[in-house]
């Protein structure tokens, strides 16, 4: 759809442009000798029973037309093989001049408006396109800024309120498809939590720098947890958190969405 | 001080028992008031829970405070929405653990968060 108003403007714009160059300046008036003959054939030889209608070109008997003979040099002589010749009728007959000219003009003046009314509605699409993308730009600036203001506000708040955000990476919500086992890293009597690892982690000091693990986590723990179908997680990479002293980070890491049971969460064993 | 026994869904304190919604994991006297830890595991594994859950009730607050007569008095705010309390980490101060990886310090006579941990 985009793309399609991106032709229909520069279509509008091209046939705006081309209409004022061509009717807008009278270009096609200044050139109507070159490109609107009125042409008609004429059979070389005499026409059948040698009447010519009074001012009109007619079907000369000689190969004139009655009347005016303006250029009789220019007329064109009978040809002996019957061949048929365009001839420029407008130069032997003034009224026909003046319908033609007439004509002309109506169809110039026509051409005109569709020039202007494409050159107007090009200029309303480029001046909209140009006010849409300013309104547009300062509305997502704003959004944006605002975006910004309200996560900076809210990560202060919850640094305050004791949440420190600890995810970054790519981070994607999906539910899990069928039953999983994850694995929770955990010290003391913190035995249920909602941060796991698809793989157990290699040791407890790795755990501690690359799932960038608060200092009273001690990763002394590890447990499997069975994470039901269709439960919601987010994957996401452990970020550095300086407050706790983790400066790495960098592992892969899923937090549960939803509740799920205690009871999903088995015993703890010893991490070397 | 009368002492705070349990037993499934039923408190005992003295003579009287006074019932509440799910099997009890915690209970005790503090400050003249009957905590209470409703077992998680009790509501997440019952199906009309599940279901006002999945019509979108609020998650149910298992921290609660109750006189000694029965009547609530506050139930216990969680660090996050969607959240549980899994077991009494210190009486007084009162602090609790989440399912929502926090270690939750809580206000004993509002049952607010004083201040809370992650423990991730």
């Amino acid at each position: 759809m985009k793309r399609f108003w991106r032709w229909h403007g520069t279509w509008m714009l091209v046939m705006a442009v081309w209409g004022l160059s061509v009717g807008g300046n009278g270009q096609w008036s200044d050139r109507r000798d070159q490109y609107f003959h009125p042409v008609i054939v004429v059979p070389h030889g005499p026409a059948p029973g040698g009447a010519v209608a009074s001012r009109s070109t007619g079907w000369a008997g000689d190969g004139r037309a009655n009347g005016a003979e303006p250029d009789a040099g220019l007329w064109p002589a009978a040809g002996a093989d019957g061949q048929y010749r365009a001839i420029d009728a407008c130069r032997y007959d003034e009224e026909l001049q003046r319908e033609h000219d007439l004509i002309l003009c109506e169809g110039h003046r026509v051409l005109w408006r569709f020039g202007e009314q494409l050159r107007q509605e090009a200029i309303d699409y480029v001046r909209w396109s140009a006010a849409g993308g300013v309104v547009g730009r300062t509305v997502r600036t704003a959004l944006k800024s605002a975006r910004q203001t309200a996560r900076i506000g809210h990560d202060a708040h919850n640094v305050a309120k004791g949440t420190i955000p600890c995810a970054g990476g790519v981070i994607r919500q999906f539910e899990q498809q069928g039953t999983k086992i994850y694995y929770r890293v955990f010290s003391g009597d913190a035995t249920t939590g909602r941060w796991l690892t698809s793989v157990p982690p290699k040791s407890r000091a790795w755990a501690q720098e690359a799932l960038a693990l608060p200092p009273w986590n001690k990763a002394t723990h590890i447990q499997e947890v069975v994470v039901p179908e269709g439960t919601l997680l987010e994957r996401s990479r452990a970020i550095p958190v300086p407050e706790w002293g983790r400066l790495r980070g960098g592992a892969e890491q899923f937090k549960l969405l939803e509740v799920i049971p205690e009871a999903n969460f088995g015993p703890g064993r010893p991490l070397s | 001080m009368n002492a705070v026994r349990f037993q499934g869904n039923l408190l005992f304190v003295g003579n009287s028992s006074l019932p509440v919604p799910y099997a009890v994991r915690d209970a005790f006297l503090l400050e003249g008031m009957i905590i209470v830890l409703l077992d998680p595991d009790a509501f997440l594994s019952d199906p009309s829970y599940g279901k006002n859950r999945r019509r979108g009730d609020s998650p149910l607050r298992n921290l609660l405070a109750l006189s000694t007569d029965g009547k609530l008095l506050w139930e216990a705010e969680f660090p996050e929405r969607a959240d549980y309390y899994y077991s009494v980490s210190s009486r007084s101060p009162l602090t609790v653990l989440s399912f929502s990886s926090f270690r939750c310090e809580i206000d004993p006579q509002t049952g607010r968060i004083l201040k809370k941990e992650c423990f991730k």
